[in-house]
């Protein structure tokens, strides 16, 4: 099982920069995410963390440093965080940071995602 | 002096060409509509719409709206981003590429009003539709904030429908803007109508 | 009121693209590449909309009277550009804002253009080509490879403007084959 390292790209679509580690568990989204097949980009993370989960079994800390995403995009960031909710539910040691920009309206959006996933979410507020 | 006489010369010659517009169809109102445009409008553009569009015409706005705090300039950013690929994505009014890519047409237009900006987005659509549009809209405009973040969360969970992807723009545009979504749909034929959403942003975000 | 805005653009018959801004090379060059690609299914007839393009957008950039600064910082020139759509032909306008004493040269070529056949057309725009830069007369081979391009005259108007500046407009047909 391999990294995966994908460079942020911000040209007419914006892509993440993304870091996920086999061997530390620890896993990073940055930047900005709008791009031209949202489901297949994120189906290939999501891929990812089923393997490691079923073949690493080893704690996952998730740190999420959005600052724009489509709304495209935060349906498949809801995909991530039900299987992360999932793993926890099977056992799985989990961590999950967001870091927002500091608005209420930030805010809004990372407690909703709470409410709609029902997993405890760290809420990191950053200045803008 | 010899400018005068030029000027008068070319003030009858204006008349002259004003008058004989080729098909009748000519120079119409461009003034009008630019002045229109100028009025209140920083930035305007209707045809295809793809990423390269978006990109420019995003960069634009960011460019024009320059009296608004950083706050306001990501609201629009994002409100941006929403509305123009509606239209890019649901226009009944489009054209391909050379590479046979459809692409959606419609308008994108930002303007200035007092104290705040408007963001408005147009495009053709048809009727049938445009009715679960219009009735989400409604549904959107008669929700107070928390009932609005709660219909987001119940939109976000109902499967993958690219339509349904629209829909939760909507909400998140309405979220974004603190403000109703000013809707209007005009007929254009039997089966097709001009769609419009204009969105204000206050150009002072706390 | 803003709703207005967008009715406005779509009561404006057969609109294809309109763009009102500033025209920077950023701007200029995605208009163009939209103008290209997508205008018609007659790669001829786009890529001669795409050289007129070419050449009254620029105009727009240097000469407008009204100006902004672009993302680099640069002066660039705002007004507005539409392509309409008809039957048998494309209209592409251009306008902005300048002065009587700017655009009195310009009209003034127009009409020159206009009274001369293709092959004078062709004579002129040579001689134009080899006047050294700068000198009185030359420059503007633009508006002669417009009127080339399109095989059509131009067509000019000018509105005075309630602010004492005025609005200057250049159409030019492109026909369908």
């Amino acid at each position: 099982m391999e990294d995966i390292h994908i460079e942020g790209v911000h040209e007419a679509f914006f892509t993440p920069t993304v870091n996920f580690e086999v061997a530390t568990g620890h896993c990073e989204i940055s930047g900005e995410s709008y791009l031209e097949e949202t489901s297949k980009f994120y189906a290939r993370l999501i891929e990812w963390m089923k393997k490691y989960i079923a073949e690493v079994k080893g704690p996952l800390t998730f740190d999420f440093k959005l600052s724009y995403f489509n709304t495209s995009s935060s349906k498949c960031l809801v995909d991530i965080l039900d299987v992360l909710k999932k793993y926890q539910n099977d056992g799985g040691k989990i961590e999950v940071n967001w870091y927002y920009d500091d608005t209420e309206e930030e805010l809004e959006e990372v407690e909703d995602f709470i409410l709609e996933t029902g997993l405890d979410i760290n809420k990191i507020p950053i200045e803008i | 002096m010899h400018k005068n006489k030029k000027c008068t010369k070319f003030a009858k010659n204006i008349k002259r060409i004003g008058m004989e517009k080729l098909d009748g169809k000519y120079d119409f109102s461009l003034y009008e509509y630019h002045n229109l445009l100028q009025q209140n409008i920083l930035v305007s553009y209707k045809g295809p719409i793809d990423e390269r569009i978006m990109n420019v015409i995003g960069d634009n706005i960011e460019l024009v709206t320059n009296d608004g705090n950083d706050k306001a300039k990501s609201k629009i950013f994002k409100i941006f981003m929403e509305l123009a690929q509606n239209v890019w994505l649901y226009s009944a009014e489009s054209c391909k590429t050379a590479s046979g890519r459809k692409l959606g047409m419609g308008t994108l237009v930002i303007g200035e009003f007092g104290d705040s900006y408007t963001f408005v987005t147009g495009n053709v659509v048809r009727n049938s539709d445009i009715e679960p549009v219009i009735e989400k809209c409604e549904i959107i405009n008669s929700l107070d904030r928390d009932s609005l973040r709660e219909y987001r969360r119940e939109q976000r969970r109902l499967g993958g429908d690219k339509k349904n992807s629209g829909n939760i723009g909507l909400i998140q545009v309405a979220l974004t803007a603190e403000s109703p979504l000013d809707i209007e749909l005009t007929p254009v034929s039997d089966d097709e109508s001009f769609f419009s959403v204009a969105v204000k942003i206050k150009k002072t975000v706390n | 009121m803003e709703s207005a805005v967008t009715e406005k653009h779509r009561m404006v018959d057969n609109i294809a693209i309109s763009y009102t801004g500033i025209f920077d090379t950023e701007i200029l060059s995605v208009l163009a590449k939209e103008i290209e690609g997508t205008l018609s299914p007659d790669d001829k007839v786009n890529k001669k909309v795409f050289k007129i393009f070419i050449e009254l957008a620029q105009n727009i950039a240097f000469y407008s009277l009204e100006r902004e600064a672009n993302a680099e910082g640069n002066d660039t020139g705002v007004g507005t550009m539409i392509i309409r759509n008809f039957d048998d032909h494309y209209v592409f306008s251009t306008g902005n804002k300048t002065t009587m004493e700017n655009i009195i040269p310009v009209m003034e070529k127009c009409d020159n253009i206009n009274s001369m056949s293709r092959e004078k057309l062709r004579e002129y725009r040579r001689l134009q080509r080899n006047m050294p830069a700068g000198e009185k007369g030359g420059g503007n081979i633009g508006l002669i490879q417009v009127a080339l391009t399109a095989s059509n005259p131009l067509e000019y108007s000018l509105i005075k403007c309630p602010d004492g500046t005025y609005f200057y407009i250049v159409s030019v047909r492109i026909d369908k084959e």
